[in-house]
């Protein structure tokens, strides 16, 4: 027993010491750092926002279809259009977020998955019976189909064509209308599970880094969400996981030609995400001040710092790429290369030293570590 | 040596703390197994995946399908079950070390040093006459009931857990560890939400404190819990320790392993009361003649026991053969109790070139691998060499014969900046598995970040 306590008082010694010694180049103890605020921040000023926006914009497109649908002119079509863009740009806001509400709802599968099958469609709209939410039709619905419907044809006039006078324009608009409808519904549900459902609730008392905390969840499906990004919106059209030449058609928004305004708020929403960024610019605490509490280091400086640069870096190579991107992947393929190297490096940063510096398991189920 | 200490190895002692301790460790497995089972592991591990990760000369380990994986879960847990009431005793330990040892070898995604603990804890189990005291073997043919066994087969088990601490403790010598209180330093804090003690995580002395400590703790355990007088106070720290790590980490069944299976170094007496509380209750009454338990074969046993014991202690040192240093290219790494030393993730981008037409795409890793694989694959080079050649068979399976498969892989190590990890010009499929170091690992140097990614050709 008195050996014992001598050990422990050598040990405590040799710890008093060595702590001393510790905070004499690390400028003393970490301050606190109040993660429930993060998170709560998170809840309220990031994702429900962008949910009801992501709401607010489908509803403002079934409105638009809606009068299309009642009176097909190139005036109401281009108004249907407007309203299509402006919600697929807010759904890249929100799908970072495919946890919760969104990951019941199976956002990303049930409204963006592409290419769209037109020929699928076309099958559909011909028979008049079709069940979008059976598994077969995930490549015949959601923003990708829209964007087939309102822009397939060519210009506005052969659009308008294809609603009035065009062969099965009844079931052409009723398809129209449904796939519309389905993805408010999808946005809809999301939304009310966040407000009414009381998820953000549920969000915010998810403590720790654990799989399913909040944290995790936000770590996780922002790596997943770059992952994408990089894999589906570059990777696939530029051939890389295919053999040798670029497959425009694989783009994101091919008819509309809006795949690359569509990437670079993908990217945007995704650093927003990063730095606990609001949509009206209040940047709040974020995982970059999480990074910094726990004082990561990368090279010489801090790795909140080296992921921030590299998200501007992979922006301003996406900027420095002339749309639209389905003829950017045969012509100019260095710059769009060089999005790709940018997106490849940013992965290795969220997914490597991010989650390690967090304490974040890469993972979606439980399991055992040694 | 062995034989002037044949007299004290086989010297009679008393059987209860073995029988205990059987009782103990089957319950204990019995219960993990049902967790396992439960949880729905057993699908998700060996079902589910596409591939698997064998180890280096057990290809042949292959998982059984969902039926025969599911029977041989049956079997681990009915073994157990053998193992804890002593119901054909030898034939339950035999059956549960080949079965668990089995399950483990299929994949070394799922590498834990608990499951190497596990597996031969049942292999000394199989070799000593655990169910002659205490068990329903002994009921069903009460002349096989003895009072004592010899020494030894008590003491390799404590020299057994000795062991796994003493080395946990020695690999926690290292500067991460001492100097920089890697990785839990990065761990703590994520436990601040935790009552009591969360707000403390935070703090930097505080997961020095607990480095030190660990090392202190893993050092000296074994010795105070063997020296008399220190024994009850090194048990209550057994207990702390043990449940510190099980809220702090996630590490399932194991720290309650451990919390029981060091009962095995208190007294005769200890285990003698315990055992008679239990009677008392059962209503069982034991023999009044002590009997003691004769075991064949006893001097060739005792050769192979001291023979494992040396490569116990040698194994964990086979590291210092490989080139570079250890936790960055874990050549020698497993089976050495290292546990907790390292936060180390990484990414790795595959590329395979078929060459006749010259053209090199792009892998997506979760087409052939579960995350939880990825995650392991991505920072372990043997693995990264078995993924290189799952790759280029399945090309070859698909009418791409010969192709050339490279990686980009990124890794970073409790703390140090990702950086590249193997060189991403070497064609792995090319490359053979050995036990000899692989050139193709770069070596961990303060190089300058950040880096250019290598990007495909």
């Amino acid at each position: 027993m008195i050996v014992f306590k001598k050990y422990t008082v050598m040990a405590i010694a040799c710890l008093a010491v060595l702590s001393s010694c510790g905070s004499d180049n690390e400028g003393g103890p970490a301050t606190e750092y109040d993660r429930q605020a993060m998170v709560a921040h998170y809840a309220d000023n990031l994702i429900v926002p962008a949910f009801r926006v992501f709401n607010n914009k489908t509803e403002a497109m079934v409105a638009a279809v809606n009068a299309f649908v009642a009176t097909p002119t190139t005036g109401t079509l281009v108004t249907a259009r407007t309203a299509y863009q402006d919600a697929y740009i807010a759904l890249q806001d929100v799908s970072v977020y495919e946890f919760g509400p969104a990951e019941e709802q199976l956002l990303r599968a049930n409204l963006n998955i592409y290419p769209t099958s037109a020929a699928e469609i076309e099958n559909n709209v011909m028979s008049g019976t079709y069940d979008l939410q059976a598994a077969a039709n995930l490549d015949t619905k959601g923003f990708p189909a829209l964007d087939y419907l309102l822009y397939g044809a060519g210009s506005e006039a052969a659009i308008v064509e294809q609603h009035t006078s065009g062969a099965h324009a009844a079931n052409r608009k009723k398809y129209l209308q449904d796939v519309s409808s389905l993805v408010h519904q999808r946005a809809n549900a999301v939304y009310t599970g966040w407000t009414s459902g009381n998820y953000a609730d549920t969000f915010k008392n998810a403590q720790g880094t654990a799989v399913g905390s909040a944290v995790g969840n936000l770590v996780n499906q922002l790596n997943f969400d770059i992952d994408v990004t990089k894999r589906a919106k570059v990777g696939f059209p530029s051939g890389r996981f295919s053999v040798g030449e670029a497959l425009p058609e694989k783009v994101e928004a091919y008819y509309s030609q809006t795949s690359l305004e569509l990437l670079k708020q993908a990217i945007r929403a995704e650093k927003a995400t990063f730095m606990g960024m609001t949509a009206n610019g209040t940047n709040g605490p974020g995982l970059d001040d999480y990074l910094d509490h726990v004082e990561a280091p990368y090279g010489e400086g801090m790795l909140s710092d080296a992921i921030e640069a590299q998200f501007d870096a992979a922006l301003a190579a996406a900027n420095a790429v002339q749309g639209p991107l389905s003829e950017a992947v045969t012509t100019q393929p260095q710059a769009v290369t060089k999005v790709y190297d940018e997106l490849q490096k940013l992965i290795v940063l969220t997914k490597t030293d991010m989650p390690s510096a967090l304490g974040v398991a890469i993972n979606y189920t439980d399991s055992d570590g040694d | 040596m062995l034989q002037k200490l044949k007299p004290y190895l086989t010297a009679p002692v008393s059987a209860a703390p073995l029988a205990v301790f059987r009782v103990i460790f089957g319950g204990m497995m019995l219960a993990s197994i049902l967790r396992f089972i439960w949880k729905g592991w057993v699908t998700e591990l060996y079902v589910l995946p596409k591939v698997y990760f064998p180890y280096y000369g057990f290809e042949w380990v292959q998982p059984l399908g969902e039926t025969g994986m599911y029977a041989l879960f049956s079997v681990m847990a009915v073994a157990a079950l053998g193992i804890m009431v002593g119901l054909f005793y030898r034939l339950s330990a035999l059956l549960f070390f080949l079965s668990f040892t089995y399950v483990e070898l299929i994949d070394k995604t799922n590498y834990l040093n608990h499951y190497y603990f596990v597996s031969i804890v049942a292999l000394l189990l199989v070799l000593v006459p655990a169910h002659r005291h205490f068990s329903l073997d002994v009921l069903r043919r009460p002349h096989t009931w003895v009072s004592h066994v010899p020494r030894w087969a008590v003491l390799i088990f404590k020299l057994q857990m000795g062991l796994v601490y003493f080395y946990a403790g020695i690999a926690k010598l290292n500067p991460d560890w001492l100097l920089e209180a890697m990785p839990l330093r990065y761990w703590l804090p994520a436990h601040t939400h935790l009552p009591l003690i969360g707000p403390l995580l935070d703090e930097v002395w505080v997961a020095f404190l607990f480095c030190w400590f660990g090392a202190f703790y893993d050092l000296t355990i074994p010795f105070f819990l063997s020296w008399r007088r220190s024994r009850v106070l090194a048990y209550l720290t057994v207990v702390v320790f043990h449940m510190l790590t099980a809220v702090l980490f996630q590490i399932g069944m194991f720290p309650y392993i451990m919390m029981v299976s060091t009962l095995i170094f208190f007294s005769e007496g200890f285990h003698e009361r315990l055992l008679g509380w239990f009677r008392g209750v059962a209503k069982v009454h034991m023999p009044a003649a002590p009997a003691y338990a004769r075991v064949g074969a006893q001097p060739l046993l005792l050769n192979l026991l001291a023979l494992y014991f040396v490569v116990q202690v040698l194994v964990p040192w086979r590291f210092v053969l490989y080139p570079g240093p250890l936790f960055w290219t874990e050549q020698g790494y497993r089976f050495s109790w290292r546990v907790m030393l390292m936060e180390k993730a990484g990414t790795a981008f595959f590329y395979v070139r078929d060459p006749k037409t010259g053209y090199e795409v792009e892998i997506n890793n979760r087409d052939y691998l579960t995350i939880t694989q990825e995650k392991q694959m991505a920072m372990q080079p043997d693995m990264l060499l078995q993924y290189a050649h799952m790759l280029q068979q399945d090309f070859a399976a698909r009418g791409i014969p010969d192709t050339q498969v490279r990686a980009e892989v990124y890794v970073s190590m409790n703390g140090r900046g990702s950086r590249l990890f193997i060189d991403p010009t070497v064609n792995l499929a090319a490359e053979k598995e050995s036990f000899l170091p692989k050139p193709w690992i770069l070596p961990l140097d303060e190089v300058a970040l950040p880096q250019q990614a290598v990007g495909q050709k």
